[in-house]
């Protein structure tokens, strides 16, 4: 069944409250810009940024790679987002107060903002998804409160701080 | 998927061999992406389309082998120069001549490089281009059509080319129900005009294109032009001045976790 208007709602009032959180990270991440296949501090944020999340990850051999797995409440299909992580060979001349680091190298492309993009797309998953029941029932921390009792493939309502109510 | 190696690396190519479409036991069903654009796009709006949404982009670098000699005599030589600059032209006549106006290639002669004076013939000439083609079936056929010029031209003039082609990212193709999908989820979340369907693709290239050949997805822009700039003037992606709106990071994160669920049926009956 297609979201509705309410969960459309909740996951873009969600997504505003985050936004400060998510601009930080962005901030971070261009702060140390990384070119090519392998992008150890790059890496480093997000494994850091994720850790909290209690997803299944994996990292790459032949390239600095993150794979985040994160279960629902239900066995079934999976869907894939992805966000690039490099940077471009170019010299920052933006004035930004979280400018490059690296002198010669710079998020030119806004894979900053991707990489930070996909991991609240995961903390939005995390507190409002199916997987949240789930990972509370594993001791984690997921945002707003719930029920375990709720049945599979609902997720509460209400936002990120709200009580939150259930379908 | 966390991907390194983007900007021409084919890291996407280097994860689907370690096997990230794979990563949650079963082959994914769809995949999504996203790209914020500094400009052209003002915040708050995002756009996309279905079929062709990004170009395939290569790399060609021709050498024309000749015999170097006297400036005054070329009869004794073998000039690979003027043989270089007709290679140059019959591309461009190539490229509208044996190639449908609605299903076109981009061939750039970016750089050209022989000689080191003006009284000596050179020994060769080298040509390095870019090539756009914006599907598949285009895609696959330059090459030989490419080198056929090449060569032919060369052959004419009793001289040798070789044509060194360098294949870079395919076509970034989006399925169309993933595009209405995720026109209706923006629709709902931001407003119907927020969505803005491209009516054509953008000639830059992404191996995002590699997953999208697997599974089938949609690659969405995203604005993030700053909101006190005109989109139409703002230094755009790759330029040293390129600025994106933090506001993006509202729009984005909410979209990519909309797609996932409504996908999978997650909704809240």
């Amino acid at each position: 069944m297609p979201l509705d208007h309410a969960d459309l709602a909740d996951l873009r009032a969600d997504a505003r409250a985050q936004l400060p959180d998510v601009a930080a990270l962005r901030h971070a991440l261009h702060r140390v810009p990384e070119t090519g296949l392998h992008l150890p501090r790059t890496q480093a944020l997000v494994l850091e940024a994720l850790e909290p999340l209690g997803l299944e990850i994996t990292t790459g051999t032949g390239l600095s790679s993150v794979v985040a797995v994160l279960r629902g409440g239900r066995t079934g299909p999976a869907v894939l987002l992805r966000g690039d992580m490099d940077a471009l060979p170019v010299t920052e001349d933006t004035g930004e107060p979280f400018s490059s680091e690296h002198p010669g190298t710079m998020h030119a492309c806004g894979h900053d903002l991707h990489v930070a993009g996909l991991v609240g797309a995961a903390q939005q998953h995390r507190r409002a998804g199916p997987a949240a029941a789930e990972h509370r029932h594993h001791g984690g921390q997921a945002g707003a409160g719930g029920d375990l009792q709720a049945p599979r493939g609902c997720w509460p309502r209400g936002g990120t701080g709200s009580p939150g109510r259930w379908c | 998927m966390f991907q390194p190696g983007e900007e021409g690396d084919h890291g996407a190519r280097l994860m689907i061999e370690e096997g990230v479409l794979d990563a949650a036991g079963d082959r994914v069903v769809a995949a999504y992406g996203l790209h914020v654009l500094s400009a052209l796009l003002p915040t708050g709006l995002l756009t996309s389309r279905p079929g062709t949404m990004l170009a395939a982009a290569d790399t060609v670098h021709i050498t024309v082998h000749g015999r170097g000699g006297h400036g005054s005599m070329p009869h004794l030589a073998q000039d690979p120069v003027p043989v270089a600059a007709e290679i140059v032209l019959a591309l461009q006549a190539m490229v509208t001549r044996q190639f449908d106006v609605f299903d076109p290639v981009v061939v750039t002669v970016g750089r050209i490089d022989a000689g080191t004076t003006d009284n000596v013939i050179p020994a060769t000439a080298r040509i390095e281009a870019t090539v756009r083609s914006f599907s598949e079936a285009v895609h696959g056929v330059v090459p030989e059509r490419l080198a056929r010029v090449a060569e032919g031209v060369a052959a004419a003039h009793g001289l040798t080319a070789t044509v060194d082609y360098r294949r870079g990212y395919p076509v970034t193709t989006n399925d169309p129900e993933e595009v209405d999908r995720a026109a209706r989820l923006v629709g709902g979340m931001f407003g119907e005009r927020a969505w803005w369907p491209s009516p054509q693709p953008l000639a830059g290239a992404e191996d995002f294109s590699y997953v999208l050949q697997e599974v089938p997805g949609v690659y969405v822009g995203v604005g993030a032009t700053l909101a006190d700039r005109d989109p139409r003037t703002a230094p755009y992606n790759h330029s040293a001045q390129a600025r994106f709106e933090d506001g993006a990071l509202a729009v984005g994160p909410a979209l990519l976790a909309a797609l996932a669920l409504d996908r999978l049926g997650f909704a809240a009956a």
